[in-house]
C-alpha cells in the first residue's frame, strides 16, 4: 500500500522499508522466524557497498546513513548478519534507530 | 513454549494502559474493514473496467484484517514491542482509511458513465504511447487535482475533469509515476527510465555537494548553507522524479502538456519561482518542458509557448527569487531533459514529434491550437471533440 502522501518513488520506498524494518524487529524480539524478511532487508543493506547500483539502493543510501548518522559500512555489517541469521542485541538496537529515522521520514512526508 | 512468553510474563503488565487502548481500538478497525468488504459491489453492478479495483480493495481489506489479527496476538503486548505495535497500527489504520476514502468510494459512486469514459480514454492513451505497464483504474473523485494511489492502482481526477480537455494532459504525467516504482525496476522497458533518473540524481547530488563545499569555503551564512541542504533533500526525494514525470508526459504527448502546465500555473496562487517540498517551482518545470520541446523539434510551438509564458511571468512574478538560479541551475535542468529523453527513447515509448501525433494525443494538441486561435469558438469545438472521442473509445 502506498503512503498516500507524496507520489515519488522515494517516499513510497521509505514506506515499504519502514514496514520491513518493523517486521524484522518484531520477529527478532519475539524469537519468531521470518527468514524471508530478514534476507530481504539484509540484502538491501548489503547492497549499500554499491549505492549507485539502482534507484532503490540509491534511495536507501541517501535515506539511512545520513539521517541515522550511521556509517554505511555498519549498515552493511547489519545486512550480512541478517542474511546469515547471526543478529545480536546490537543489531536490534541499530534496527530500532533505523525504524525511528523511517518514522520521522513518514511524518515529514505526511506534513508535506 | 517460545522464549518470550517465559521471559516477559511479568513485564507484560507494564504496558497495560496501551493494551487497553488496543483492546478497544483494534476491534473497531476490524469492524470497519468487514463493513467495507461487505459494501464492495458485485461484479455485475459495475462496469468491468472497475473489476480490478474491486479485487484490489478486497485483497487489501483482507490484508488489513490479517494485520489486525496479528496486532491482537500476545507477543505484540510485550513492552519492548510497544513502539512497533503503535507504528504498525498506524500503518494499518492509514491503509484502511485510503481504501475507504479512495477505493471503496470510487466503487460505490453511482455515476459511472463519466468514470467509464476516463478509463476507456486512459486505455487508449496507453496504447498510443506504447506504455509498458497496465493502466490504473481512473476515478473522478479526487479532492485535490490529479493523484495516483499506488496501493490501489487508482488514479483520481477531479469530478468534472473528464468533460473538458485542457487538463487531461496531466493523465500522462500521472502515468509516469509508476515507472519509477521499485516493483518495476526489472522490466527492461522501464529500466532505462529509472536509470536515467538515477543518473540525473547523481548529477544533482554532485552539484549540490560542490555548491555546499564552496559556500563553506567562502564562509557563507548558516542560512545559505541550510538552504542548500534543503534543496538537495527536496531534489533527491521528489523534485527530480516530478520533473522526470513532466518530461515523460511532454515527450510522449508533445506541447499540449506544456500548455496544460501554463494553464495550471495561471489558476494557482503559487508563485512561479517558488517550489514546495514535494514539487519543484513551476518556472523550473516549464524550463525543462521547453528544453524537451527543443529536443523534439517543436520549434513553432516552442516560440508560442515562450512568448505566452514570458507574459504570464511578467504578470505574476516578474523577477525570480534571489535563490532561484542556485536552486534550479539551468545546466541541471537541461541535463535532466537529456537523460529523460534517452530514457524515453530506450523504453520504446512513442515520442511525439511534429507531424507524428495521432489519436487522443493529436486531439489534445489540436485543442490548444484552437484555444489560442479562436478562444470564443473553443468551447463548442471542445464539446464536439469530446463527443467524437466518446463515440470511438
Amino acid at each position: 500500500m502506498s503512503t498516500g502522501g507524496p507520489s515519488s518513488g522515494f517516499y513510497q520506498y521509505a514506506y515499504f522499508l519502514a514496514a520491513l524494518v518493523d517486521n524484522v524487529l518484531v520477529s527478532l524480539k519475539t524469537g519468531t522466524e521470518a527468514a524471508t524478511k530478514h534476507g530481504e532487508l539484509g540484502r538491501l543493506l548489503e547492497a549499500l557497498d554499491n549505492p549507485h547500483k539502482d534507484l532503490q539502493t540509491y534511495f536507501v543510501s541517501t535515506l539511512l546513513p545520513s539521517a541515522a548518522d550511521i556509517d554505511a559500512a555498519e549498515l552493511q555489517r547489519l545486512g550480512h548478519a541478517l542474511v546469515a541469521q547471526t543478529t545480536d542485541a546490537a543489531a536490534i538496537s541499530l534496527l530500532e534507530r533505523l525504524a525511528e529515522v523511517l518514522q520521522n521520514e513518514q511524518a515529514e512526508a505526511y506534513r508535506s | 513454549m517460545p522464549k518470550f512468553y517465559k521471559t516477559n510474563k511479568l513485564r507484560r503488565t507494564e504496558a497495560r494502559g496501551v493494551d487497553d487502548y488496543f483492546e478497544g481500538a483494534l476491534p473497531q478497525l476490524e469492524e470497519r474493514a468487514r463493513g467495507l468488504l461487505g459494501s464492495l459491489p458485485r461484479a455485475g453492478e459495475v462496469p468491468r473496467e472497475f473489476h480490478r479495483l474491486i479485487e484490489r480493495c478486497r485483497d487489501l481489506l483482507n490484508e488489513t484484517l490479517n494485520d489486525t489479527q496479528e496486532l491482537k496476538k500476545l507477543e505484540f503486548r510485550l513492552p519492548e514491542l510497544r513502539r512497533e505495535r503503535l507504528r504498525e497500527y498506524r500503518r494499518v489504520s492509514k491503509q484502511l482509511s485510503q481504501i475507504e476514502n479512495m477505493g471503496v468510494a470510487a466503487l460505490v459512486r453511482r455515476e459511472h458513465d463519466e468514470d467509464l469514459w476516463l478509463n476507456r480514454l486512459t486505455f487508449q492513451i496507453i496504447q498510443e504511447i506504447n506504455y509498458p505497464l497496465l493502466p490504473p483504474v481512473v476515478s473522478g473523485l479526487s479532492s485535490s487535482y490529479f493523484q495516483y494511489n499506488f496501493g490501489l492502482d487508482l488514479l483520481s481526477v477531479p469530478l468534472r475533469e473528464g468533460s473538458q480537455l485542457l487538463h487531461l494532459a496531466d493523465l500522462y504525467h500521472e502515468l509516469a509515476h509508476p515507472l519509477f516504482r521499485h516493483e518495476n525496476h526489472r522490466d527492461e522497458r522501464v529500466a532505462p527510465l529509472q536509470a536515467g533518473l538515477l543518473t540525473a540524481l547523481l548529477e544533482v547530488e554532485a552539484h549540490f555537494k560542490e555548491h555546499a563545499n564552496s559556500l563553506e569555503r567562502r564562509r557563507a551564512t548558516l542560512r545559505q548553507q541550510f538552504n542548500v541542504q534543503v534543496w538537495r533533500k527536496n531534489w533527491g526525494r521528489s523534485w527530480a522524479e516530478e520533473l522526470f514525470c513532466d518530461l515523460y508526459a511532454v515527450y510522449v504527448l508533445g506541447p499540449a502538456y506544456a500548455w496544460s502546465h501554463l494553464h495550471l500555473c495561471a489558476k494557482t496562487e503559487r508563485l512561479p519561482y517558488q517550489g514546495g517540498p514535494t514539487h519543484p517551482a513551476d518556472a523550473a518545470r516549464m524550463d525543462v518542458l521547453l528544453y524537451a520541446l527543443e529536443l523534439t523539434s517543436f520549434d513553432a510551438e516552442l516560440m508560442r509557448l515562450r512568448g505566452k509564458w514570458k507574459e504570464f511571468l511578467e504578470l505574476s512574478q516578474p523577477q525570480p527569487d534571489a535563490n532561484y538560479r542556485h536552486c534550479y541551475p539551468q545546466q541541471l535542468l537541461q541535463a535532466l531533459a537529456q537523460h529523460a529523453y534517452q530514457g524515453v527513447l530506450a523504453s520504446q515509448s512513442s515520442v511525439a514529434t511534429p507531424g507524428s501525433l495521432v489519436g487522443f494525443g493529436r486531439t489534445l494538441n489540436q485543442a490548444w491550437t484552437i484555444f489560442w486561435q479562436d478562444p470564443e469558438r473553443y468551447e463548442n469545438w471542445e464539446k464536439d471533440a469530446i463527443a467524437n472521442i466518446k463515440r470511438t473509445v
